[in-house]
């Protein structure tokens, strides 16, 4: 929001953010990487393209990653796939923020309709969301839109659980009360005080719904759901590769499943230092 | 005469705040007598509480206490012993009375449990039947009818002026001789607060005991307390006896204190600027840049002096006053 | 003159699932003159700033009218009441609890003027809300700041400069001095007093301290339980009170003159819990001067001479009560 009070070096620099936070700024940038390296970078192989002559090569100069055993290049499947399901991740997410915070706000009104509408969210949420999601991914014919659509079902009851939870907490601060004596409307009061000083519990849940969103969709690809074969998917790589590791064939599991762990640290190493610089700081 | 039941000498206490250290108190020194109480008195983070919890032992780990010492009489100084010492005294040669009554009671024993648990930590072999008498007693004591009621219960179904009636009466259970009590009535209702004190003072005075109280209430101090400490950017600016401190307040920040306690058809005192920055130490007097009568002598710090009128007072002014008055 | 703000037989219960009620506010009748500084003292639990909240309408009473310059506030439409709320200011107890953190005082103070005067332009809003600042003795750079990076008297004056620069009649002042030191206090109690002379403002001071009520007010109503028990001038109220409850809570009231030791009433047992309902005097269970006609019915406040009304059936006499003074 613009200020018109703010005078100049009152803020801090922006890279002091960066100082203070290392490994959240490794995080991001290694997740910004991952995003667009299958497009902007040559990657050393097709990631589609098997080859044969070269089926469950170990790790090597020349296959980084090794190969599995149609003769994919591993490393360049786990790069491939990183679009695929963070690109799934975030956009589960975006549909989630979208749709689960505007509807939180609606039912984090006081009174009867609040109530009602928490009890509902409390027999949806006990309804097995996953399973739920898993049957509608399944019988759309592996649509990717609704993986998108499952990943919105199961995290927007929780946006609104979280949402609703915020503002209550925040209707009982004194400077709402003050904002009422001022002769703010309801409106004002929602936009100029609830949302802002609730953004910050926001930003943190959503770099944890990403996060819990790629470990979903990886366990759907996994049991052939979403995104299967030959799109490359951390979830099928691993469900491939699972069958070879009794060979001591390693390789064709351990690297995505090592990328789908990063990915989650760092989105997990994210919400943290979001929750440190959007708490406020007293003097 | 006898030596003082707690002699505080040069205290200091230091506390690591990110970069920067904090010095939260600076050489202080007081003594508290047999059958008195003491009052410790100035506003937020003039270093009252820190310098008590330093006395206590109940420092937070960013704290260190570089100097100083506090001789408590027959266990010795109290910053000097070891956990295990340390642990014998508190609770039965000093009691501990803090702002908040439920930070101090565990909200998921009864309160009999507690009572027991403080008199079996320093009588071992005490039988519950035992402990539950002496605390029955000591709830009488401090105006709790029915105390089988309240032993019985937990600490959440008092009211705010009960838990604190509890508290008083756990820190008083062991007989110790000094009870230490920071901000005991704060938050209190007056007509409670009232009846705490009064029943406080009472058991404090008895029986060659005594008492420090820390707080900001200078209705608190003139009504209860027979010596008076005042500390100023932590350390004490003024002391002596109540009676003579606040009819003829010596420091300029005791007069200004004084001075901005509502009196209906008096101006009131208005202490110009804030209180200074601890992470920096001054080299001169910590009060100088409020002070009306400030001169150049103030920037060095004066050391606190004894009138041999049982006050002391760290000013310039109480040197030079002629020189002050020529100005 | 018509009073600027009068009161009559204002009820509040907050029912709670499954709990007993809280009588919270119990047929209060009460006016404002303008220009006056009324106080309301009491302990916890006596409703004061509940009161507070009715006359601003942060709560609803339950029965009864709150009339504000002949208004009748519980009738009026809520887009007609923020309207009212320029002339109807508020200051809070916790400097930094009531203001958003995450906005600077400048955009805080200019708050009421962007919801009051929306056709102001950007100049004219920093100019307003800079003489503001003046006017409560803040720095034009603290503008920029956030509250935290403020002390906690700098935070009331913003809590002061937000109630006063949309040029209201009226402030509620919910014990806006209680948690501050007293120095601190001392400033801020001054330029309340500055900015009544200056503005010609009408106070509504709730507070539990006796020293700074006595100070500030020119009339006292004295709350206890949900209830007003006695009103008057200050010189009425603390040269006379004929409450025992009156009575009991001045007396208790420490002295910072070390010679000066009142004699002081105390009232027997501890404060009823709010839940209970009183047929007769809720003072009744605790007063030493209690008679059968105490529980007989309810007592109304009555007028004694001048402005004093005292709400018990013995006013009239002045029995001494007064234990002895504490012993040094």
């Amino acid at each position: 929001m613009a200020d018109t009070f703010t005078v100049g070096g009152a803020k801090k620099p922006r890279w002091s953010v960066v100082r203070e936070h290392p490994s959240a700024a490794v995080s991001a940038l290694f997740i910004l990487v991952l995003l667009v390296a299958g497009t902007v970078l040559p990657m050393p192989y097709d990631p589609r393209m098997p080859d044969p002559f070269a089926t469950l090569v170990p790790p090597s100069a020349e296959h980084w990653f090794g190969t599995d055993s149609s003769g994919s290049d591993v490393f360049s499947r786990v790069i491939a796939a990183a679009q695929v399901d963070l690109g799934l991740a975030l956009g589960g997410t975006a549909v989630s923020l979208l749709v689960g915070v505007p509807l939180g706000l609606l039912v984090s009104s006081k009174g009867a309709w609040g109530e009602r509408s928490v009890r509902a969210l409390d027999a949806f949420q006990a309804f097995p969301l996953l399973i739920l999601a898993l049957a509608l991914v399944s019988l759309s014919g592996n649509r990717m839109s609704m993986v998108i659509v499952a990943i919105a079902l199961i995290n927007v009851p929780r946006y609104m659980r979280l949402m609703r939870s915020e503002i209550l907490a925040l209707r009982e601060s004194r400077f709402i009360e003050a904002a009422y004596a001022t002769g703010s409307s309801r409106l004002r009061v929602m936009w100029r005080h609830l949302l802002p000083n609730s953004l910050g519990v926001i930003l943190v849940q959503t770099s944890l719904t990403i996060a819990n969103a790629i470990v979903i969709i990886a366990a759907m690809s996994f049991v052939g759901v979403g995104a299967t074969p030959p799109t490359p998917s951390w979830g099928s790589m691993i469900r491939a590769g699972a069958e070879n590791m009794a060979f001591g064939q390693w390789w064709v599991a351990v690297f995505p499943g090592l990328f789908v762990f990063l990915c989650v640290l760092c989105f997990n190493r994210i919400a943290d230092a979001l929750g440190d610089i959007t708490s406020v700081r007293r003097n | 005469m006898a030596p003082p039941l707690l002699s505080v000498r040069d205290l200091s206490v230091r506390i690591r705040s990110g970069e920067s250290i904090v010095h939260a108190v600076n050489d202080v020194s007081l003594d508290v007598e047999e059958g008195e109480i003491v009052g410790v008195v100035g506003e937020s983070g003039c270093g009252k509480s820190t310098m008590v919890k330093a006395v206590l032992r109940l420092l937070a780990p960013e704290a260190e206490v570089p100097s100083g010492s506090a001789v408590l009489a027959g266990s010795g100084d109290l910053l000097a012993l070891d956990h295990k010492r340390l642990r014998q005294v508190r609770g039965a040669h000093v009691g501990y009375v803090s702002q908040n009554p439920f930070g101090a009671l565990n909200p998921i024993y009864r309160l009999d449990r507690q009572f027991h648990n403080l008199v079996a930590a320093h009588r071992k072999g005490t039988s519950r039947g035992e402990s539950r008498r002496m605390a029955a007693k000591m709830l009488d004591a401090v105006g709790i009818a029915g105390p089988d009621r309240v032993l019985d219960g937990y600490a959440h179904q008092l009211s705010g002026g009960m838990a604190q009636r509890v508290v008083i009466a756990m820190s008083f259970l062991l007989d110790p001789r000094l009870v230490i009590a920071d901000e005991p009535t704060t938050g209190l209702d007056v007509t409670v607060q009232r009846q705490i004190l009064d029943m406080v003072a009472e058991l404090a005075r008895a029986d060659g005991r005594a008492m420090l109280l820390v707080t900001h209430d200078l209705g608190v101090v003139a009504q209860y307390c027979r010596r008076v400490v005042v500390m100023y950017a932590g350390r004490v600016v003024e002391s002596g006896p109540v009676a003579d401190v606040f009819t003829s307040p010596r420091h300029p920040y005791t007069q200004a204190l004084l001075g901005a306690v509502p009196r209906p058809g008096q101006p009131l005192e208005r202490l110009p600027g804030a209180v200074p920055d601890l992470r920096v130490l001054s080299e001169g007097c910590a009060f100088a840049p409020r002070c009306r009568s400030a001169f150049d002598a103030c920037s060095v710090r004066p050391e606190p002096t004894p009138g041999g009128d049982g006050r002391t007072v760290a000013c310039h002014l109480e040197k030079e006053p002629a020189d002050a008055a020529a100005r | 003159m018509p009073p600027l703000v009068e009161l009559a037989g204002v009820n509040k219960t907050f029912r709670r699932p499954g709990q007993a009620p809280i009588h919270a506010l119990n047929d209060i009748s009460l006016t404002m003159n303008e220009g006056e500084t009324l106080a309301l003292i009491g302990e916890s639990g006596s409703g004061k700033s509940t009161l507070g909240r009715i006359i601003l309408r942060l709560l609803e009473a339950d029965s009864g009218t709150v009339r504000f310059e002949g208004t009748d506030l519980s009738a009026l439409p809520d887009r007609e009441m923020r309207y009212l709320r320029s002339r109807l200011q508020a200051v809070f107890q916790e400097p930094y609890e009531s203001l958003d953190p995450r906005l600077s005082v400048g955009s805080i103070v200019a708050e009421p003027l962007r919801v009051h005067e929306p056709g102001l332009s950007q100049a004219e809003l920093r100019e307003r809300v800079l003489t503001c600042l003046e006017q409560v003795g803040l720095p034009p750079d603290a503008a920029g700041r956030k509250p935290g990076a403020l002390s906690g008297g700098q935070q009331q004056r913003v809590g002061i400069a937000r109630a006063i620069i949309t040029r209201p009649q009226m402030i509620v002042l919910d014990e806006p001095t209680s948690s501050l030191d007293l120095s601190v206090r001392a400033h801020i109690l001054e330029l309340l007093a500055e900015l009544q002379r200056e503005l010609g403002l009408t106070y509504l001071f709730i507070s539990h301290d006796i020293h700074t009520v006595e100070y500030v007010s020119s009339r006292i109503a004295v709350m206890y339980l949900g209830r007003i028990v006695e009103t008057g001038t200050v010189r009425e109220v603390f040269d006379d009170p004929r409450h025992p409850y009156t009575r009991a809570l001045l007396s208790a009231r420490l002295s910072t003159d070390p010679r000066e030791s009142p004699p002081q009433l105390r009232l027997t047992g501890d404060i009823a819990a709010p839940t209970t309902s009183h047929h007769g005097c809720v003072l009744a269970g605790r007063c030493p001067l209690v008679t059968a006609e105490c529980t007989a019915g309810p007592v109304r406040p009555r007028a004694l001479t001048g402005d004093h009304e005292v709400a018990c059936v013995r006013a009239d006499e002045t029995p001494d009560l007064l234990a002895p003074a504490v012993s040094r």
